[in-house]
Parts: structure tokens; C-alpha cells; sequence
């Protein structure tokens, strides 16, 4: 189940956010919000996907480079939402 | 000890060694951290780097508290990161100040701790907000609150806000130390302009990494800060132009530019902030993102001021988003980064109150919010249709895709250094008045081609320096990389340190040592003293934004520091000379007694009739011969007279009297009419004109006054000037000045001939009395040099006497000789000199202290 979501997560970062990219260049614990490759609007437009791709509901503090840093954090927060 | 510092354990390391520095190399990195910093703190206080607290007390404290630091165990580094805090707020504002701003922080964050609701605990907060405001505000009046208010608000009034919202949503640490260092941080109490961090993120951030690349990072930008106030030090004294004396396009692009490019300042003020909390382990990041190379306003936006902008985005931007889910994905973009810019002017004027005490809505200040906030929401819905592409760090830009860029940023400089002089300036009029002064025509434009040209091989080069490649690179902690970069470091630090020491300055031609010296020096520019002296005689805030030293001058001035005309002792007249003193008060104004005895001038009580035997001299002048800041009897007009009597009189029979006409703010013009209306009833034998090589400016500021008010002109040749000047009431303040103080020197050379006539059809011998002002060294300026010469010029050509005391504060500090750091005034000190230096030229030159009636 993580497994699955992080391929989607990672799928949808590069396709929408780096294209062009190699794919093995964005690992599960590149830093996507500190690292500068997701800003405030790239954030919100994962978060819409996240809920519409998973049937979440993210909140306001939830948006954050604690929760959304990583691939492994997506996955984590979208597993516990789903949990 | 950390992952790292275990690492660099060997098993050759001695006891000593290892219980201190793990190994060697851990010793060679703390003895290279230790020389960095104590470099940068020898630095700072050389170049006198930003305040004197800072360079003479913080500094040395995060030097010193830096070397204990360093050697604690982790869990004792945040509580002495408190202590180290609070004894610098001891230093900074002593004891009963900083007993205040301890006290008052505590029952702030007790608070937000109190086991309440959330809406009781806010509600608690807004009550003792508006008791603070009341004090603000000095309905009550209490001695600490003009010290104490702006530091505690810098450091209270956003990051309560992010506070109180991570209390609630459970994020960062909630430990009271982690609060402590949060709100108490230790360069806060010197630079209240940096209100805003992150409480997670300041959390999370703290030892993150390996200490010594957070120490080396600290380093770094503590080097880089001072570099930025280097540069801003250097625009500002040697590039930035009074927007009086823009004439000409290429006079409008360097004042635009220059004017923009002073906001390093506060770009070096934040970099030396949080530089100096990486000595203590927190890892923030950096404040602003080289905005200047900024490609689109949303670009801007996320550079200009990082701790603001994820401020705005985390208390407001996404709540908002996320609350209207019902919404479609343009309209919350829209509405979420209107309420943004909402906030953020608000927020602006909020964070004036409570540094300067009074309120900024302005009509640029809310203009300029406006267009960029229309421009950011724009391109944010244009970037969020399109999508942002971003690159993980391999792929470098092409060269044509370099040359686009630097297109997009310059053309992004443009309108930003545009916007950004409509928002410095004190009136949209004044605004469009620089541009109708700057004549721009299309030959003008063809003209300035090769400027532009220049312009954009300069952000070309930028670009290719900078962006080429995404900068996401990690640190390298290699322990090699790391002695380079520390040896980099030292270098520039000792080159900077050693460039200001006499011997190495003995190297370079005096140009350079002139200007080296000067950046040595923390002072105001040309324009900048002028608009501190013209908030003497009017109620103007001499800075309007946060963009410069000049508020914080402001900032400093106390409360109770009134123009006379606010007092007893001054009042309207109605007519051209819009002032005058009034008869019989006595009061203290600006900390000293002033009495204006019954003939309406601020002396003894002497007799209007001269008596026999008496030589009497009148003089006249503006607030520094009045004695603005000093008593009665430290006037240099005063001493001087004492001394006369008591030591220069030859003949027991002798007795001089020297009568004080002087009233702040007066113009040679006003001085003529003073002149004819009033001084010769007294029968002076001579009249010290004391002037000043601003009287040019002072005479066109003063007229510009009259024509806006609509009142009557005095004399021919002045209503004929006014006439050339084309200038009516009708106009902007500043479009009259910059017109009328083109006419100065015809004015002058029209006044002097008749201040010279009537003198001598009542047997008076006029003076032409040049006397210096209060300015740090370089401000003694070429310009005010040939000013002054050419008054004296003038002035002799009348028939004056001349007496040149030009030089009599030489060899002397300005802070030695001003009244108050924020009042340029001579001190008593300063009247001393004065009244030294006049009383050797008169002995020198006898004919002035002879020439009887």
C-alpha cells in the first residue's frame, strides 16, 4: 500500500513538477519543499491531487514541510489519513 | 556528542583532547570557528557594524558565549543560549528596562499556556495588546515604555501569532526553553526589525545537522552581512541621489536604483541575525533568496523576505485556501492571495505603530501594496495554470536560455525599482513630480541606450554566476572543504579588518583612504541629514519606510522633542515670516532652559536704547545660533560675550553686548526682514550674520511654504523668481523645491546687497559669520565647501565682513559635538568651540570689534 502510493506520488512529482527528469534522480527522501522543488502553489496543487487521487482530506497545518517533504512523508501522512 | 563529532574521534587523540574535541580535527575546526568569529567581531566593531550596542556589546557577548557554547554538553546549550539572551538585553537596555521586557515577554507566553480555550487565551492576549497600545501611544505615560515597547513588539507581535498557532496545531516543541529562545533570541534586542521566524521551523531546525557546518554556515553569513551593509554603506554615501536634484533620466536611474538598492541594508540586518544564531546551533535558513535576480513578481515574492512569506503562507494564505475547498482553484488562489496583501499592508502599518509609536497610511504606502499585490495574484494564477517546472540539480541552463532570463530579470528589476520609488516616496505627487523633473524625451531615451546596455550585460553576467544551475547542492562536511571555506572566511575578514588600520591605509592615495575611512563610519547622506534637519521646523518623519538608517534615528528621537512652534515660546505670525518667538516665556525645551526675554528673542533683558560706552552686536541666525539644545547661557553667543567683557574689553569703559535675534528655521530672507523690522531699533554697531552652507536650501524650503499656502511673496526679486520658477500652489511640495532651489544663489545675491544697504544707512558693519555643522567627517564634503565659498563670494562682493568659522569643529567626532544622536544641533561643546574660534578671529581682526557708530 505505501509502496503503491509513493509510485504515485513520485509518478505524479515528476510528470507534473520535473519533467524531464530522471526518475532514479528523485528518491523517496529527496527534500521536495526545503529543497526548493515544491513552493507554496506546486504544494497546494499536490495537496488537490492527494485528496482527489485518495480520497484524503488534508488540513491547512498539514501542508508543511513536516508532512510533505518527502515522498515517505506523503505516503505516511496519506497511509495515516487513510488508516 | 553528536553522529559527527563521533566520527571524528580517532584512536591517536589524547585524553584531554578527546574529552574537549573528540580529535584533532575537531580542535583544528574549533580553533578556525573561534579565530573566524573573534575576526568578524574585530570587524564589526572597525567598520562600526550596525549600532554601537551591537559592536561594542553583542557582538563580543555571541564571542564570548559562542566559545563556552561550544564546549557544552547538548543539554545545557539551549538554557545558556537563554541566559546569554537575557544578559544581552541586560546590556543593551540595563537593568529596570530589561526587568520590564523579561516581565512583560513571560506573562505574554503564560498566556498562551494558561489551561483555557483558545478564544479566551486570544482574548486575554488582545486585552493586554490594547493595554500596550494605550502606552504606546503615551496616553499613560511611563519612563521605559519608548525603550522597552519596540523591542518586546519585535519580538512579540508576529511571533505570538505563529506561536499560538503551532501551540494549536501541536507543532515544534512546546518545552519553555524552546519558547525562551524563541521569543528572547539574543541579536533581537539590537535589531527590532527582525519580527518574524518560524516557531517549527527555529525548532526543527536546531542542530539539524553537523554543529560545525551550522557554526561555519553562521560564520558565513555573518560575513556576508556585513559585506551587505558594506555595499549599502557605499551606495548610500557615494551614489544616492536627493530626489531634488534628479534633472535628467540618467539622474532618475541612479536614484531609482540606488534608492532600491538600499533595502541591502535590512537584507544585511537579517543575514547578520540569523547568522549569529548558527553559532548557537539554529539552522535557519536564509532570510532573502538574491530577490534582485528575482524573474516574475511570484519569483520576488518568495525571495524578497522568506520568514514573512511562509509567515503569511502558514497563519493565512493556506487556512483561507483550505476553507474554501467549494470554491474552484482560481477563485481561492485569488481571494486567499488578495487576503494576503490585506494583511500584509496591514501588517506593515502595525509593525510601524509599534516600532515608531505612530501610524503609517500613507497614500504610496497603500498604492504600492496594491499594485504588487495585483501583479503577484496575477502571475500566481498565470504560473498555477501553466505549472512550475522545476530541475533537481543536474541540468545547467543553456546560454540562450541564460540571455532570456537576465531579459526577465532585469525587465522584473525595472518595475520593481519603480514601484519601490513610488513606495519611498512622502507623496504620490512628489512621485510623478520626479518623473516630470527627469524630462524624459525620446532623445533622452536614445541617448541612454548604452546604459541599458550596460544594465543588462551586468544581469547577464549575474545570471550565469548565479542561475545557471540549480543551487541545491548539499554542504560538503568534509573536513578539508571545511578548513577552505574557514581559511576563505579569514582572509576576507582580515583584509577587512587590517584595510581600516592606519598603516594599511597609508598604502592607498587619499581618495581611497578618504573613502575607506568613510565606511568606517556609520552616518547619514547628504539628503538624509537634510530631511532630519527639515523635521526641526516641520512635523515630518524624516524616513517613511523601513529602508534606510534613517528611522532608526527616528526611532531613537525622544518623545519629548517638539519644534518651537509646538511650545510656548514660538507661534504662527500669518505672513511670510510664518514664525516668530514670544515675548516673556521661559521653559525647557529639548532638555535646556530657554528664556525669550520681552523683545521676543531669546537673551537677556537688555534695554532697546544702546547705552553709552556700549559696542552691541546683533546677531542673527537660525536654530543653531537660537542654541537649539542648549541653555541660556552655553549660546556661543553667550560665552562669547562673557568673554568680551571679561577679557577683551582694553578699557574698563568698554562693555559689549551681544543680542541674540537667531530663531529656528529663518532664512536669510526672514533674517532681512528681521533686519529692517526689528534689529536696527536696537542700534547694534555690527550684525553677525550667521550662516550656514544650507542656507540656499533653507531659503527655498521656506519659500516653497509660502507658495503652497498661497501667501504673499515679499520683495520684487523673490516674486520675480518665483515667476521663472514657474512654480504656483497647485504643485507638489517637492516639484517647488526642486524648482526654487535653482534660484537659490539669485536669491542670495539679490539679499545679501540689501541686508548690506541697510546696515550701512544705520552706521551698522554687516558680517558675513560662516559657521560649520554637525556632520561626521565626509559630510564636510566638497560640496558644502564650495557652497560655501561661493556665499562668502557673495557676501563679501555686498560690502560684508566675512568671518570664517568653517572649520571650527575639526578634529572632533560629530557624536562629540550634536545635541542628541537624532539632533545635529551643536551641543555646549560644540558652542564652546564656537564661541572660542570667533573670539580669536575678532582679536585677529580688530576693525569688527572697532567700528563704532
Amino acid at each position: 500500500m505505501t509502496e503503491a502510493t509513493k509510485a504515485t506520488v513520485k509518478d505524479y512529482i515528476l510528470r507534473e513538477f520535473l519533467p524531464g527528469e530522471n526518475p532514479a534522480a528523485l528518491t523517496d527522501s529527496t527534500p521536495l519543499i526545503s529543497g526548493g522543488i515544491l513552493d507554496s502553489l506546486s504544494t497546494l496543487k499536490l495537496v488537490t491531487f492527494l485528496e482527489e487521487k485518495f480520497g484524503v482530506q488534508i488540513e491547512a497545518h498539514e501542508a508543511d514541510v513536516e508532512h510533505l517533504d518527502t515522498i515517505t512523508n506523503i505516503a505516511a501522512l496519506v497511509h495515516a489519513k487513510k488508516a | 556528542m553528536s553522529k559527527v563529532d563521533a566520527n571524528l574521534t580517532s584512536p591517536t587523540s589524547s585524553g584531554w583532547l578527546r574529552t574537549l574535541f573528540g580529535d584533532w580535527m575537531g580542535a583544528a575546526k574549533f580553533l578556525s570557528l573561534a579565530i573566524q568569529v573573534g575576526l568578524l567581531v574585530l570587524v564589526v566593531r572597525q567598520f562600526q557594524l550596525e549600532n554601537r550596542v551591537f559592536y561594542e556589546k553583542i557582538m563580543p557577548l555571541a564571542f564570548g558565549g559562542f566559545l563556552i557554547h561550544y564546549f557544552l554538553p547538548q543539554r545545557y546549550r539551549l538554557p545558556f543560549f537563554i541566559v546569554l539572551s537575557v544578559v544581552g538585553i541586560y546590556a543593551a537596555l540595563g537593568f529596570p528596562n530589561s526587568l520590564w521586557l523579561i516581565g512583560l515577554g513571560l506573562l505574554l507566553i503564560g498566556i498562551c499556556h494558561l489551561p483555557a480555550s483558545l478564544a479566551v487565551r486570544v482574548t486575554l492576549l488582545l486585552a493586554m495588546a490594547a493595554m500596550l497600545v494605550v502606552l504606546r501611544l503615551g496616553q499613560i505615560k511611563v519612563a521605559w515604555a519608548g525603550v522597552v515597547l519596540p523591542i518586546l513588539a519585535s519580538m512579540f507581535m508576529f511571533r505570538l501569532m505563529v506561536y499560538l498557532y503551532d501551540l494549536k496545531h501541536q507543532k515544534g516543541k512546546t518545552s519553555l526553553p524552546h519558547a525562551l529562545a524563541y521569543f528572547f533570541m539574543l541579536p533581537n534586542v539590537v535589531f527590532p526589525l527582525f519580527p518574524v521566524v518560524d516557531y517549527s521551523t527555529f525548532c526543527r531546525t536546531y542542530y539539524d545537522s553537523d554543529r560545525h557546518q551550522i557554526y561555519q554556515k553562521g560564520i558565513n553569513l555573518l560575513l556576508l552581512g556585513i559585506i551587505q551593509l558594506m555595499f549599502y554603506r557605499a551606495i548610500n554615501y557615494y551614489w544616492m541621489l536627493p530626489p531634488e536634484d534628479v534633472k535628467s533620466l540618467s539622474d532618475l536611474a541612479q536614484y531609482m536604483t540606488a534608492n532600491y538598492l538600499l533595502i541591502l541594508w535590512l537584507i544585511g540586518l537579517f543575514t547578520l541575525v540569523v547568522g549569529m544564531l548558527h553559532l548557537f546551533g539554529f539552522n535557519l535558513p536564509k532570510p532573502m533568496q538574491r530577490f534582485f535576480l528575482a524573474a516574475s513578481f511570484t519569483d520576488f515574492w518568495r525571495r524578497a523576505n522568506v520568514y514573512w512569506k511562509d509567515f503569511m503562507q502558514k497563519v493565512f494564505f493556506y487556512p483561507l485556501y483550505f476553507r474554501l475547498r467549494k470554491l474552484g482553484a482560481t477563485s481561492r488562489l485569488l481571494l486567499a492571495l488578495a487576503v494576503v496583501f490585506v494583511c500584509t499592508w496591514f501588517f506593515h502599518a502595525y509593525q510601524w505603530f509599534w516600532i515608531r509609536g505612530s501610524f503609517l497610511f500613507s497614500a504610496p504606502d497603500m498604492l504600492f501594496w496594491a499594485i504588487f499585490g495585483v501583479l503577484v495574484i496575477a502571475n500566481s494564477i498565470l504560473e498555477n495554470k501553466r505549472g512550475r517546472q522545476q530541475a533537481l540539480g543536474q541540468r545547467a541552463l543553456a546560454f540562450t536560455e541564460i540571455v532570456v532570463l537576465a531579459l526577465r530579470v532585469m525587465g522584473l528589476f525595472f518595475i520593481v525599482t519603480v514601484l519601490w520609488s513610488l513606495w519611498t516616496s512622502t507623496s504620490v505627487a512628489d512621485w510623478v513630480a520626479l518623473w516630470s523633473n527627469a524630462n524624459i524625451t525620446l532623445d533622452a531615451l536614445i541617448k541612454f541606450i548604452p546604459i541599458l546596455a550596460l544594465a543588462f550585460g551586468v544581469f547577464l553576467t549575474a545570471a550565469y554566476l548565479f542561475e545557471k544551475t540549480p543551487q541545491r547542492a548539499a554542504a560538503n562536511s568534509g573536513f578539508f572543504p571545511f578548513l577552505r571555506t574557514a581559511a576563505v572566511t579569514s582572509a576576507v575578514s582580515l583584509f577587512l579588518f587590517l584595510s581600516g588600520k592606519p598603516a594599511a591605509l597609508a598604502s592607498f592615495d587619499n581618495r581611497t583612504q578618504e573613502i575607506i575611512r568613510d565606511l568606517q563610519t556609520a552616518r547619514l547622506n547628504q539628503h538624509e541629514v537634510e530631511l532630519l534637519t527639515r523635521g526641526y521646523y516641520e512635523n515630518l518623519n524624516a524616513a517613511n519606510q523601513f529602508n534606510s538608517q534613517l528611522w532608526e534615528l527616528d526611532m531613537k528621537k525622544s518623545d519629548d522633542w517638539p519644534m518651537i512652534q509646538e511650545t510656548a515660546a514660538g507661534r504662527g505670525t500669518g505672513d511670510f515670516m510664518r514664525l516668530e518667538l514670544v515675548p516673556s516665556t521661559s521653559l525647557i525645551f529639548h532638555n535646556a532652559k530657554v528664556t525669550i526675554n520681552r523683545w521676543g528673542f531669546r537673551d537677556q533683558d537688555y534695554e532697546q536704547k544702546k547705552p553709552h560706552g556700549v559696542y552691541r552686536i546683533a546677531v542673527l541666525g537660525a536654530s543653531g545660533p537660537f542654541g537649539s539644545g542648549v541653555s541660556d547661557d552655553e549660546i556661543f553667543e553667550a560665552i562669547l560675550e562673557a568673554r568680551l567683557n571679561r577679557e577683551n574689553g582694553g578699557k574698563p569703559s568698554v562693555k559689549y553686548e551681544l543680542l541674540n535675534f537667531s530663531v529656528p528655521g529663518y532664512c536669510t530672507i526672514r533674517q532681512l526682514l528681521l533686519l529692517e523690522k526689528k534689529v536696527v531699533a536696537f542700534e547694534p554697531d555690527a550684525v553677525f550674520l550667521c550662516a550656514t552652507p544650507r542656507d540656499e536650501i533653507s531659503l527655498a524650503r521656506h519659500l516653497t511654504h509660502v507658495v503652497k499656502d498661497g501667501g504673499d511673496v515679499p520683495f520684487d526679486f523673490l516674486r520675480t523668481i518665483v515667476q521663472k520658477a514657474e512654480v504656483n500652489k497647485d504643485m507638489s511640495f517637492e516639484q517647488i523645491f526642486t524648482r526654487l532651489k535653482e534660484f537659490g544663489d539669485e536669491a542670495l545675491a539679490e539679499a545679501f546687497p540689501r541686508f548690506a544697504q541697510i546696515c550701512r544707512e544705520h552706521g551698522i558693519l554687516p558680517v558675513y559669520v560662516l559657521t560649520p555643522v554637525v556632520t561626521p567627517a565626509a559630510e564636510k564634503l566638497k560640496r558644502d565647501a564650495k557652497l560655501s565659498t561661493r556665499f562668502m563670494n557673495l557676501a563679501q562682493a555686498a560690502g560684508f565682513a566675512i568671518v570664517n568659522l568653517s572649520s571650527a569643529f575639526d578634529g572632533h567626532a560629530a557624536e562629540e559635538l550634536r545635541v542628541k544622536e537624532w539632533d545635529l544641533h551643536p551641543n555646549a561643546k560644540g558652542h564652546q568651540l564656537l564661541a572660542d574660534r570667533l573670539y580669536e578671529t575678532l582679536r585677529e581682526n580688530s576693525r569688527i570689534l572697532l567700528a563704532t557708530k
